[in-house]
């Protein structure tokens, strides 16, 4: 899966660039049209790489990742409140029956 | 529950075999008492995870099952009459509900939370070992 991303990711430049650079046209009866077509070309470009760019980038540090973090912390910290309950009604069954 | 914890510990003892739970050997000592009894010492040594309570205030915090815990404050208000308050923890799979008197709901969170899940740990830690002298790592009896 990841090769298959770093494919795209390495063959998308230049693709991505014929795309970008030769889709408008040049004409001064409509220069603004162009440059907006150009300018729209390029945003689709640098969105394109955006959504590969994953495969090289540092680990998100972003609060929802902190977030997911915590929260990953806070399941197993109530997972083990859970198991020292049930241990707890282990060793009272224990007690009572004289096993312990 | 003073009163009845004082009939078990004097009960406790008064037996010949249980002065070994008073002294440091085994748990054998409790296997006459019911659960509910040894809930019971086990809230005694619960209440005291929070420290010093005022005087004329009295404190229960336990686990009742594996997915409930107890905390309990009964005190003497201004005119003389008794006033208390319980409050239940429901421990769902990611959550704790906060069940208090009236109907109050609310899930916990923050340092709240964070002082639930420090106190149930130290209950398990202490009431393992002081009680059922029990290692409450590894599961295995004390030597």
């Amino acid at each position: 899966m990841g090769e298959v991303i770093r494919r795209s990711y390495d063959s998308m430049p230049e693709q991505s660039g014929q795309f970008a650079f030769d889709t408008p046209e040049v004409d001064s009866s409509d220069r603004a049209s162009s440059i907006e077509k150009a300018r729209l070309a390029l945003k689709t470009v640098i969105g394109a790489q955006e959504t590969i760019r994953p495969v090289t980038t540092a680990p998100d540090t972003t609060m929802s990742s902190l977030e997911s973090a915590r929260q990953e912390a806070l399941d197993l910290s109530i997972g083990r409140t859970v198991i020292r309950g049930a241990n707890l009604e282990y060793l009272r069954e224990l007690t009572v029956q004289g096993k312990i | 529950m003073n009163s009845l914890l004082d009939q078990i510990t004097a009960s406790l003892a008064k037996s010949k075999t249980d002065r070994r739970f008073f002294g440091r050997s085994s748990s054998r000592a409790l296997h006459n008492l019911t659960k509910r009894q040894l809930i019971k010492l086990e809230s005694q040594i619960g209440s005291k995870l929070f420290g010093d309570l005022p005087k004329g205030r009295r404190r229960e915090f336990f686990c009742l099952d594996a997915h409930t815990w107890i905390w309990h404050e009964e005190w003497l208000d201004g005119k003389h009459h008794l006033q208390t308050q319980t409050i239940r923890y429901e421990i769902n799979d990611d959550k704790v509900l906060k069940v208090q008197d009236g109907g109050h709901y609310s899930y916990l969170e923050g340092e709240e939370l964070r002082n639930l899940t420090l106190a149930i740990k130290l209950y398990y830690e202490r009431v393992s070992r002081e009680l059922y002298r029990i290692d409450p790592s590894t599961g295995k009896p004390l030597v």
